[in-house]
């Protein structure tokens, strides 16, 4: 019983932070500029647009998205549209957005979901390491790298390892689109394609591990510090179990879980955290769609990127409150 | 009070704390007493040395070794006119020529270089000339006929009005066919590359060069020159604590300014953060019911949203719709920051002050009969003051993180120097010209870690000591 009610609890929750987060985009795409004066369409219509009379364009905006409706009809045509996917027209692209979209999505995938998968293992084998040596220097060092990576700027350190091991020590590709084609410029089919994508991708994937495993190692420390004080760890030492198998067995599976809270929030955000990674490293993902949108702004898609983001995010949330009680099975007596 | 004093001292990290927080404070509040530049983006403030001029110090790297410093010297005639009665000294900064009909005189000035090439050369003087038709001063350097001064308007001759005093310059960055001998006499494919090669050219490496004026009169009559000492001036490739830019503006200043910047936006947002944080966590935590189930959803939507996409979505929205066209763009993205930030302050305050709510002191002070906001203001908020403290640290890193990279972008901030701009506009000008320019890229990056780092470390040091119950926040 107890379960149910927490499902149902947690999938009202996200259905309603979905409703806000559609009321929030009309917000700021659709009142925020009338509230300026300015009508929405205007916005669709580059400022660079040569053909048609502006007005006329504009015009046949407003009929065709009903831009000119009053707002509360407008309202409901606008919520419509996004829960269709009907997201518009890229201005600096000429594309439909999802379409955009959805090409980007892949490759955005493709960088994270690796150094996810590298980062954690990564903050669990140090984390690890921290508890068993608490408050000796090796745990000391750690620590505070793992809290100094927290705190460097990505573009920063990006722009700099870039540098050193791709142009100057040239152990890396530094061009996607030189190392997936032949030198005379078709793309490589089959092992060759999948072999150069991954040593192009190997540098900025090695680089978002680095630069996001800290969070996760802190948290798994100071989580499994605490539970090595703790009364049922005192109770399996009176038991006579080994320290190791203590440490293995019984605190890393308690201390594990908010590291896979966690995990599942940055995977929620993935497609947000990489903005400037892929901007650096030059990767067409989302992140880099997102900015070359704000650069030639280019309303529909940067309505339509957000939005994506932010309804990836909401999936993957609930997909986390559901499968959450087989990790802790804790969540179904709360 | 003493104890915690001393429980704060016995913190490494503390004490590091302090000091970077204190280093960067310092740099932040003596930056106008710290160098001259106040905004290094404005044009007349750039050009203080050659661009990507390495830092003075680096001099001592063998790379960098015969780099030549900023010069501005002011240059003395050879010993051996003191003897001869055609250049006598009028005063301490004046020499007098004098020239008979039909004659040349050259005074010499000797220019002691102890450096590779600079990046410009500038020489300056006042001439006054004989008021006649009849004269022609020219200016050499080496061998090279760089300038000639005559009353006729022939070019590459330049025009000099007789019988009155002249201000004349000479730069290797404005010479031309028309005003300069040596250019004219070029190939014409050369003629554009003469200002990038003169300086080259006139002081290849270390040695002792001469500058030659060269008096002419071509009339009847003796006349007489009035010239001042010559002043040489010239961009050198090594200046400052941190080097130029690609403008040539002074790294430094950028620095110093920039920090002063990053400070004072970020504890601003900081206390804006907290201050709705305190408000929203109190409120949710302290009334509960329907308020707290309201506020934690609001707070719990903002949680969620992304982040950085959002902040990328709204300054584009607020800069196409111009409402920002009369706000100041450092306000509006402090205040976007503040506002998309508070979400995660205001949550730990709330879960504090529900555990606070149902302590003994609290209902104790609650049967005695103290009204609402006695209990919240007497009793709870002091008890918070260790947690307020802590998250004021906290969301500095945040807030400097955030504003560097819109800056970063090119969506933020780009009129004046803050670190995320200058990381921005270091990154996009790396190359292999420049070595990488580690003394641009290097500092506002360093920066940015070392002041989170130990705003870090000043809140979790904070938390520990103030709080009154053992607490842990991430």
């Amino acid at each position: 019983m107890g379960l149910i009610r927490y499902l149902v609890r947690r999938i009202v929750e996200r259905l309603a932070l979905l409703f806000a987060i559609l009321v929030f985009n009309f917000f700021i795409f659709q009142v925020l500029p009338t509230i300026y004066g300015i009508n929405p369409a205007q916005l669709y219509v580059p400022l660079t647009y040569k053909g048609l009379p502006r007005s006329e364009l504009v015009q046949a905006l407003d009929r065709q998205f009903g831009l000119n409706l009053p707002l509360d009809e407008r309202f409901f045509i606008y919520i419509k549209s996004l829960l269709t996917l009907h997201l518009g027209i890229s201005m600096s692209y000429e594309q439909p957005v999802i379409t955009l979209i959805a090409q980007r999505l892949p490759v955005t995938a493709l960088l994270v979901i690796p150094s996810l998968i590298l980062s954690s293992i990564l903050a669990i084998v140090f984390g690890l390491y921290s508890i068993s040596r608490q408050g000796k220097i090796g745990d000391s060092v750690i620590s505070f790298t793992a809290i100094m990576t927290y705190f460097i700027p990505a573009f920063w350190l990006g722009e700099i390892v870039l540098y050193f091991f791709g142009f100057y020590l040239r152990i890396f590709p530094t061009n996607l689109g030189e190392a997936i084609t032949t030198y005379n410029g078709h793309l490589l089919t089959g092992f060759a394609y999948w072999a150069n994508l991954m040593k192009f991708l190997t540098l900025p994937i090695l680089f978002i591990t680095i630069i996001s495993y800290g969070v996760r190692n802190i948290l798994f420390r100071n989580n499994g510090i605490e539970l090595m004080g703790s009364n049922f760890v005192n109770y399996l030492r009176a038991r006579g179990i080994s320290e190791r198998k203590i440490l293995y067995k019984h605190v890393t599976r308690n201390a594990v879980i908010p590291v896979v809270t966690r995990v599942g929030i940055d995977l929620a955000f993935l497609f947000a955290g990489v903005v400037f990674i892929e901007d650096i490293f030059n990767i067409p993902g989302l992140g880099r769609l997102l900015v070359r949108g704000a650069e030639n702004l280019d309303v529909p898609l940067l309505g339509g990127d957000f939005y994506v983001i932010s309804l990836f995010a909401v999936i993957i949330l609930l997909a986390l409150d559901l499968i959450y009680p087989l990790i802790d099975p804790r969540v179904k007596y709360e | 009070m003493n104890k915690l004093l001393r429980d704060l001292m016995s913190r490494k990290t503390f004490i590091f704390s302090v000091v970077v927080i204190g280093f960067f404070a310092v740099l932040a509040v003596a930056a106008p007493f710290l160098t001259p530049y106040n905004n290094p983006y404005r044009v007349g403030q750039q050009f203080v040395a050659a661009p990507y001029a390495v830092p003075a110090w680096a001099t001592v790297f063998p790379q960098y070794k015969n780099l030549p410093p900023d010069v501005r010297i002011t240059l003395t005639p050879s010993l051996a006119y003191e003897s001869s009665g055609e250049v006598s000294q009028l005063n301490s900064s004046t020499l007098k020529v004098t020239v008979p009909p039909g004659d040349t005189v050259n005074v010499t000035f000797p220019l002691r270089w102890n450096w590779s090439s600079p990046y410009d050369v500038r020489l300056s003087f006042t001439l006054v000339t004989p008021n006649t038709q009849y004269f022609q001063v020219n200016l050499f350097v080496r061998d090279f006929y760089l300038m000639s001064l005559s009353p006729l308007p022939i070019p590459p001759e330049v025009t000099v009005v007789p019988g009155k005093p002249n201000p004349v310059i000479f730069s290797t960055e404005l010479v031309n066919p028309g005003n300069s001998p040596y250019v004219a006499s070029l190939p014409v494919q050369d003629q554009s590359l003469a200002s990038l090669e003169l300086p080259k050219m006139l002081l290849p490496k270390p040695g002792t060069y001469n500058v030659t004026l060269s008096f002419v009169n071509t009339g009847k009559t003796t006349e007489m020159f009035l010239v001042t000492l010559p002043g040489y001036s010239s961009l050198g490739y090594a200046y400052g604590r941190l080097g130029t830019d690609d403008n040539g503006a002074s790294v430094f200043s950028e620095f110093v300014y920039g920090a002063r910047f990053d400070l004072y936006l970020s504890l601003v947002a900081s206390a804006i953060i907290i201050g709705i944080g305190l408000i929203i966590g109190l409120l949710a935590g302290y009334v509960g019911g329907f308020t707290d189930l309201t506020l934690n959803a609001f707070t719990d939507f903002f949680l969620l949203i992304p982040g950085l996409p959002l902040l990328i979505v709204l300054i584009s929205i607020f800069d196409i719709t111009g409402t920002i066209v009369n706000v100041n763009k450092a306000v509006l993205i402090l205040l976007i920051i503040s506002l998309l930030s508070w979400p995660g302050t205001a949550k730990i305050i709330r879960g504090q002050t529900l555990t606070l709510r149902n302590r003994t002191f609290v209902e104790a002070a609650r049967a005695l009969g103290e009204s609402r906001m006695r209990i919240l203001f007497k009793h709870i908020v002091p008890n918070l003051m260790g947690i307020l403290f802590a998250q004021l640290a906290y969301d500095v890193p945040g807030v400097i993180l955030a504003e560097s990279g819109l800056d970063f972008l090119g969506l933020g901030i780009t009129e004046f120097p803050t670190w995320g701009n200058m990381l921005g506009y270091a990154t996009n000008n790396v190359s292999f010209v420049n070595g990488f320019a580690w003394w641009w890229v290097l500092p506002p990056g360093l920066g940015i870690v070392f002041i989170s780092v130990a705003f870090y470390y000043f809140g979790t040091a904070m938390l520990d000591v103030l709080s009154p119950y053992k607490l842990r926040g991430e």
